[in-house]
């Protein structure tokens, strides 16, 4: 159960950052700057693509991980290859991880073209996050809404869906973010960069959280029955634990934008010290704090939902 | 909260029983020729399971456990002619989510 538990976790916090890793480009650094007109060194850094790759072996090992620990769990036995075999062939699940790993595998060929080209280009980047999208978008399938019928299992399925995408916007995006504000710190005269990407982010992530807030509500509608599950079930309880932190994380959210408010209105202008150091703070808390709902959501899809 | 009001469909997580024939804990008159249960999720087939024993613990049915296959919920074990007595349902399934679920019934057939 353990492995299980631990490989669900790192599987979709990796998938999900990958996908967060691969839009960051598009979303929020090419667009700055672009309208900062700088072609600077800052636009061909690539210490996001280390995290990339990184993020892509983590997902390729704990994805086999999850695998062997459902098969070790149907079986009831040791795994053995015949067993293994037998899962990966007439399974919904194994059918599902033959798929994903034939994406997996073109995703690592968009990052390695990239990594070869030294340069963005906009019809490859597209390419990649639309493969990562599909790629994290498909757990739907393999968690509890994919094994219902009718037209409301499939709005479930729907729901959890756009909830897993919304998910590499915000939170996903916050370790892309902090990783950003690391390197971008070391030089002052990027400061008018930050200033921007932040406000970006700031301005695409809230309508993410919305995003989120409403597909989860719809989400537990559909496995929560009553009310009192919330407190008296295992799985209500962790789903309990997994709302709070997103609220604690939404309240620094919320806190960074009237921080951002409180700044000159001109775009040119730098933040002063002090409001950047609050932000950074507030958003590596943030980061540290999804990694562990990321960790709940794993949880919430190995455990037995309230009857 | 309109769906916590008004009720909601069946918690999807694990497969579960929805109903079976025969009905769990029932007296029968005559001879079923099949035990069928209804699960709340949809079944692997090839994964999935019915065995049915007598009061002795001698399995009866004829081992061709398979899924309907016009209802992927649905799971089914025939039976031979099995005389008056009581007996024991045990069926182990595994989901389409890979969530493994187990559990057993009675059912009575009268003289």
């Amino acid at each position: 159960m353990l492995s299980l538990l631990l490989g669900r976790w790192a599987h979709i916090y990796s998938s999900s950052l990958l996908l967060s890793l691969l839009a960051f480009q598009r979303l929020y650094k090419v667009p700055v700057l672009d309208r900062e007109r700088r072609s600077s060194k800052f636009s061909e850094a690539s210490y996001l693509d280390t995290l990339k790759w990184t993020c892509w072996f983590v997902m390729l090992i704990s994805g086999v991980i999850w695998l062997l620990a459902i098969v070790a769990s149907i079986t009831n036995s040791e795994i053995q290859m015949a067993s293994l075999r037998e899962v990966v062939g007439i399974t919904q699940f194994g059918h599902l991880w033959l798929f994903r790993f034939l994406l997996d595998l073109a995703i690592a060929g968009g990052l390695l073209y990239h990594s070869v080209r030294k340069n963005s280009c906009a019809r490859s980047d597209l390419i990649c996050i639309g493969l990562a999208a599909v790629n994290l978008g498909s757990l739907a399938w393999a968690g509890h809404a994919g094994a219902g019928t009718g037209i409301l299992a499939n709005f479930h399925l729907l729901t959890d869906l756009v909830h897993l995408l919304a998910s590499a916007v915000w939170p996903g995006g916050l370790l892309p973010l902090v990783i950003w504000f690391c390197v971008s710190r070391r030089s002052r005269e990027n400061e008018v960069i930050d200033r921007a990407v932040v406000r970006r982010f700031s301005a695409i992530s809230l309508g993410a959280v919305v995003i989120l807030a409403a597909s989860g509500l719809l989400n537990s509608l559909f496995m929560i029955k009553r009310l009192a599950d919330f407190y008296a079930t295992p799985y209500g309880q962790i789903l309990t634990g997994k709302i709070i932190l997103l609220l604690i994380m939404i309240s620094l959210g919320a806190q960074n934008r009237r921080l951002l408010e409180t700044q000159p209105s001109n775009e040119t202008q730098a933040m002063d010290r002090s409001t950047a150091g609050r932000l950074f703070h507030n958003i590596w808390v943030e980061s540290a704090l999804a990694f562990v709902v990321f960790g709940l959501v794993g949880a919430l899809g190995a455990i037995e939902p309230p009857n | 909260m309109a769906i916590f009001l008004f009720g909601i469909p069946s918690a999807w997580g694990h497969a579960f029983i929805d109903h079976a024939e025969p009905a769990v804990g029932s007296k029968l008159g005559s001879q079923p020729r099949t035990v069928k249960i209804w699960f709340t999720q949809r079944l692997e087939p090839a994964l999935c399971k019915i065995q049915v024993f007598d009061s002795r613990g001698t399995e009866v049915d004829k081992e061709d456990t398979k899924v309907d296959p016009s209802n992927a919920q649905v799971l089914l074990v025939s039976l031979p002619v099995i005389k008056a007595g009581k007996y024991r349902v045990v069926w182990r399934v595994v989901s389409v989510d890979t969530h493994v679920t187990n559990g057993s019934f009675e059912f009575e057939i009268t003289e």
